[in-house]
């Protein structure tokens, strides 16, 4: 039986795990960091998740069973969150854009990696905390404006912004403006085909622009 | 103490075995393994109509205790839930759909055994989550690999018994005997079987009808060669108690993910009653589904054998070896679908 294992595997190309996505929405806010010369150094988030999701990776945390998740209870769960979302880029991505530019192509700045992260826990959610420096800091200035986008591509997490003040900046000069674009409803045809992108797959390319349509995304300049 | 158990509780169920896919959060409730033959709208569809059902289902979760409609509200939508779920590409339906095709069994034991399958899923979740989570307050990764091991347990059932469909179905065959002449066969009281000499099973079972030998089915696991069986009624009873509890379990011992969300969800809000209730109100869709299924799986075999045999002077080839195909078709139906889940799951 167990020698059959491995024929069976190679079989499978068309079956995988978890087709209907997404599995975990989140409510996202984000503050974009400027340091003194105005220049973007960091990009610290809040992500709050569903309910059920929340119930779920909260699951035998509270140790002392005191009916409250602590900082503590919940430090190795945020380190394994932040570690996970390396691989995907902490959804995040940044670049500096001449108007010209089409906004799907760009490609965006690197991260260190995250830190102050943490998790706290409303008593229905939970919401990780994280702040990523950019690897090199990115003056708006040298840049028509500067695109910062919410978003996974393959929509296992559909992320969408929390209502008041989504996107702030914090030691910005006073010459930047902030805009911010909420993707449309995802409408039943569009949610039909991201539905059918497997967990591990990668969005084929004529899907980019339906991805692309939904990144929360922040738009900077610094005129 | 309770750490110990704990620790035993863990070593049962295998905790060691693979959450590791690659996920943003590093661990998720494990979804069942989908398998794409074609499927790809009707789980499109699922994947929308689950979004709806998740956004009222929390609703109506969190106000159960203060309003009685929201409870209404919260166990009709984990039934339609049900319904929806077990139209969608989960795995009971094929293999007891597959299961009436081949095995002959009566339309009303079909629906039985789709209500069965689908009360022990949801006894399964419930269990589940009520001891792992509510009791030892165990962690997440807790819950998803022991549904990982049932699962892969489920299926591997799923093979065994799609394995022994066609070996009943290959002994039909060189007996030549169809479904219904192998339920009519005359129970002896005194029969009894050797199978010391090593034949082929196919072989063995090459008898003349006239003989009325009784067909004896081994059960790899359950019986052993030389065995004297003293009641051929008794046989066929335990023999099929085995098929159904394989069948059962096979089809219901993984439960589903939507069931777990719900109870992981009513927990941390200590409804864990309202939990349960709306799993079980999920089983109860499922089984209307997967029932009719079997209703008309189990209705569609036996118009094919009674039409085979009512014409059997001039039946034409084809007709004749019908049976014969839908008990051979059926089961190397469950084999497959079957091995496909068990590799998803082996290689999440």
């Amino acid at each position: 039986m167990r020698g059959l294992i491995p024929a069976l595997v190679m079989v499978v190309a068309g079956v995988h795990s978890a087709a209907a996505h997404p599995h975990v929405w989140v409510d996202a806010e984000a503050e974009i960091l400027f340091d003194d010369s105005g220049a973007i150094t960091a990009i610290r988030q809040a992500w709050r998740f569903d309910e059920a999701f929340s119930a779920y990776v909260m699951l035998g945390l509270d140790v002392n069973e005191d009916g409250i998740y602590s900082r503590q209870e919940t430090a190795e769960l945020a380190e394994i969150n932040v570690t996970s979302l390396a691989d995907f880029h902490y959804f995040t991505s940044i670049a500096g854009a001449q108007t010209t530019d089409r906004l799907g192509d760009l490609y965006s700045l690197q991260f260190d990696g995250p830190r102050d992260y943490y998790i706290d826990h409303d008593g229905v959610q939970a919401t990780l905390h994280f702040t990523l420096p950019l690897e090199q800091a990115l003056p708006p200035r040298a840049h028509d404006l500067v695109v910062v986008d919410i978003f996974d591509p393959e929509y296992f997490v559909a992320f969408s912004l929390v209502e008041d003040d989504p996107v702030t900046l914090a030691g910005a000069p006073p010459a930047c403006g902030l805009t911010v674009d909420e993707p449309p409803e995802l409408d039943d045809s569009y949610a039909s085909i991201l539905s059918l992108i497997p967990a591990d797959g990668v969005v084929p390319e004529e899907l980019l622009p339906v991805t692309t349509a939904l990144a929360n995304r922040a738009r900077i300049v610094c005129s | 103490m309770a750490k110990k158990s704990v620790l035993l509780l863990l070593m049962l169920i295998g905790v060691g075995c693979g959450t590791a896919f690659a996920n943003p959060f590093g661990s998720v409730v494990p979804s069942e393994p989908v398998p794409e033959f074609g499927f790809a709208n009707l789980i499109a569809w699922t994947a929308s109509a689950q979004a709806v059902f998740y956004d009222g289902l929390t609703s109506a979760l969190r106000q159960v205790s203060s309003s009685p409609s929201a409870l209404a509200l919260l166990l009709g939508l984990s039934f339609a839930y049900g319904v929806v779920h077990a139209a969608g590409p989960g795995h009971g339906k094929v293999v007891i759909g597959s299961y009436m095709l081949a095995s002959g069994e009566t339309a009303r034991r079909g629906a039985l055994l789709a209500i069965g399958a689908a009360m022990v899923q949801a006894t399964m979740a419930v269990a589940l989550v009520g001891l792992l989570a509510g009791l030892f307050n165990l962690s997440r990764s807790a819950l998803s690999s022991t549904t990982i091991t049932l699962e892969r347990f489920s299926y591997g059932l799923v093979i065994v018994l799609g394995l022994y469909l066609l070996y009943r179905a290959a002994r039909r065959l060189v007996g030549r005997k169809t479904v219904a002449e192998e339920t009519k066969l005359p129970v002896h009281g005194h029969d009894h079987h050797h199978d010391h000499h090593g034949h082929h099973h196919a072989h063995e079972h090459a008898h003349d009808h006239s003989r009325a030998h009784h067909h004896h089915d081994h059960d790899h696991g359950a019986h052993c060669d030389h065995v004297h069986i003293p009641d051929a009624q008794s046989l066929k009873a335990s023999r099929g108690f085995a098929q159904t509890a394989m069948l059962i379990l096979g089809a219901g011992a993984r439960p589903c993910t939507g069931a777990l969300l719900v109870l992981v969800l009513a927990l941390s809000q200590g409804l864990f009653w309202a939990g349960s209730a709306a799993a079980y109100a999920m089983g109860i869709g499922t089984a209307l589904t997967v029932g009719m299924l079997a209703v008309l799986a189990g209705a569609l075999a036996r118009f094919i054998d009674r039409r085979t045999h009512s014409e059997t002077a001039d039946a034409s080839r084809v007709l004749r070896w019908m049976p014969h195909v839908l008990s051979f078709g059926g089961g190397v139906l469950i084999v497959g679908f079957g091995a496909l889940l068990l590799a998803a799951s082996l290689a999440r």
